[in-house]
């Protein structure tokens, strides 16, 4: 790794060799690491006898089978009565009944899939509208025991939330938010809302004052509701970066 | 953006005024009036939601309550919960298992992170594309992935042990990762380090890359080695990155739950049955709410002591 590096133009440039031994590293555990995602993948589309075989088969014919049966309920028939039915109207019907099963319906994946995509929305559009909100309050006003409240909004984040679920749990029986969107949006909305402030406030405090002065609000308006857009879907992709965003914050201070 | 280089007088006033006018104009409400309304819809929130149940939760810890009879009379047993906590042994063995996890996990991604955030700091043409792939597995849903380890760790069928058998020559059905008592802790392990080294390395990566050049370029005239520029100079300076990593890691990990109950639900018996697990265990498998809030107030208390000592200490090491 201590090749000279009398060739770069800086000393402290990393020579050719040494940048390409570390490529080598990188890209073998790049591979490494993405084999359990691989294999997930193409097992999805592997008809039942093949994920399973020994040893595991890396060529294979592929098969709708794993999505048809995620997305459909299904019974078992008789051949007989499999006779009497009319022609498979689609590829899924066919697999099906290969297997001498029916298509009686769609599952329930796609509504807890929607399910979790309204909490995920959900909960990500009331941190960041909170967020935001709070977040201006702290850039642009004079607030008592700013510093204190801050560190509170963080320091909630510290809190495993073990220690709390018995009393949410119960609170929530309570007020008939127990298996509803709603109180699971609260519920992760106030876990994500720390980070939101955070991470808002430090955006708010590089944007310039100007556009305040005109008074003229339904601009402001709008250029926050476009300004929240990248926020939202940032926020959505890369909720775990924004950890980031504040150690490093916390660590240049 | 460019607001005071702009002739324009209109925009130079705008850019002058301030929100103590704005906020004078707004029906007369004074400045700290409208920061409140900023601030109290999160702030009640999180009371609402955090601070109120972590108070309830103190005052369960010293009854018998039990969530499942809420009718029963509720007594309060003052710090017995707490005695019988200390002195149970299932839970010194969760400790136990917590404790291991979080030793092996931390050591493990903290030293395959910070190497990779050392290679990915050579600059190697591409070295955006290799680190976004890597950065994968992080991504995911912890629920998902226990999910799917559980496939790859089957005995006779999943692509792990048929992996291992493949280097090393052994039946690839002769070993369980999940199923065994030695090997158990170790598939937790293993899961979370796939999924958590990224993490690690990008920590390490941002403090690499805060290492200004011409500390290496000094040394480099001083002809300090490689070697003695990596430990004088490359360790020292990202410590308090590489200390902050640990602690977010260590934290995650004495809290963790979803990953580990999906892959081994705390078995087989409770070799992998972490802090957490026994936690819902107790609250919502035996209902004893009283019990199980202590225990909750332990846990809690045992992380923030010790995560108050390791930032004392990461203070330390920042201003050296």
């Amino acid at each position: 790794m201590s090749a000279s590096s009398s060739s770069a133009h800086s000393v402290v440039e990393p020579s050719a060799l040494t940048k390409r031994i570390a490529l080598g590293a990188v890209i073998l555990y790049a591979l490494i690491t993405m084999i359990p995602l691989f294999w997930i993948v193409i097992t999805s589309m592997k008809s039942p006898p093949d994920s399973i075989s020994y040893p595991p088969k890396i060529f294979f014919q592929p098969s709708i089978e794993g999505y048809c049966n995620l997305f459909t309920n299904q019974t078992r028939q008789t051949p007989e009565y499999l006779e009497t039915l009319p022609p498979p109207q689609n590829r899924c019907e066919e697999v099906t009944r290969q297997r001498n099963m029916v298509i009686v319906g769609p599952s329930n994946f796609l509504k807890r899939f929607a399910n979790s995509l309204i909490i995920a929305f959900g909960s990500t559009a009331l941190s960041v509208l909170l967020g935001t909100i709070a977040a201006y309050g702290f850039s642009r006003f004079k607030v008592p025991l700013k510093d204190d409240l801050l560190f509170f909004i963080l320091s909630t984040r510290m809190m495993p939330p073990i220690a709390v679920a018995i009393p949410i749990y119960l609170m929530y029986r309570e007020l008939g938010l127990s298996d509803t969107k709603l109180g699971m949006i609260l519920l992760y909305t106030a876990v994500n809302v720390s980070l939101a402030v955070w991470l808002l406030k430090g955006f708010i405090d590089e944007i310039p004052r100007i556009g305040e002065g005109g008074m003229d609000w339904p601009a402001v308006g709008a250029g926050t509701t476009l300004f929240l857009i990248p926020i939202l879907i940032f926020t959505v992709l890369l909720r775990k970066h924004l950890l980031r965003g504040i150690t490093f914050g916390a660590v240049r201070k | 953006m460019t607001g005071q280089k702009t002739p324009d007088k209109l925009v130079e006033r705008a850019a002058q005024a301030t929100p103590q006018a704005i906020a004078k104009r707004v029906r007369g409400l004074s400045d700290r009036a409208i920061a409140w309304i900023f601030i109290t819809p999160t702030m009640l929130l999180l009371l609402a939601i955090n601070i109120f149940p972590l108070i309830w939760t103190i005052q369960l810890s010293f009854t018998n309550f039990r969530a499942n009879r809420t009718n029963a009379a509720v007594k309060n047993v003052g710090i017995d919960n707490y005695t019988s906590i200390l002195s149970d042994p299932d839970i010194w063995a969760a400790m136990q298992s917590t404790a291991h996890f979080v030793f092996w996990t931390i050591v493990l991604q903290t030293l395959i992170g910070f190497t990779l955030a050392w290679l990915l700091d050579r600059k190697f043409r591409g070295h955006g594309f290799w680190t976004t792939i890597i950065l994968i597995p992080m991504m995911l849903s912890p629920a998902v992935v226990g999910n799917f380890w559980r496939f790859l760790y089957q005995p006779q069928i999943g692509l792990f042990n048929y992996i291992i058998a493949f280097f090393t020559g052994v039946e690839p059905s002769s070993f369980e990762m999940i199923g065994s008592v030695q090997l158990a802790p170790w598939s937790i392990i293993i899961v979370d380090t796939w999924m958590w080294t990224p993490y690690v390395m990008l920590i390490c990566l941002a403090g690499l890359r805060s290492i200004p050049d011409y500390i290496y370029e000094a040394a480099e005239v001083d002809r300090a080695s490689h070697w003695r520029q990596f430990w004088s100079i490359t360790i020292p300076m990202a410590l308090p990155f590489i200390m902050l990593a640990v602690l977010f890691r260590g934290i995650e990990n004495f809290k963790m739950f979803d990953m580990v109950n999906l892959l081994t639900s705390g078995g087989p018996g409770s070799t992998t049955e972490v802090a957490s697990i026994t936690l819902k265990r107790e609250a919502f498998e035996k209902w004893r709410t009283g019990f199980s809030s202590a225990f909750a107030i332990i846990l809690f208390v045992t992380v923030f002591g010790l995560a108050n000592i390791y930032v004392k200490a990461l203070n330390q090491v920042k201003s050296r």
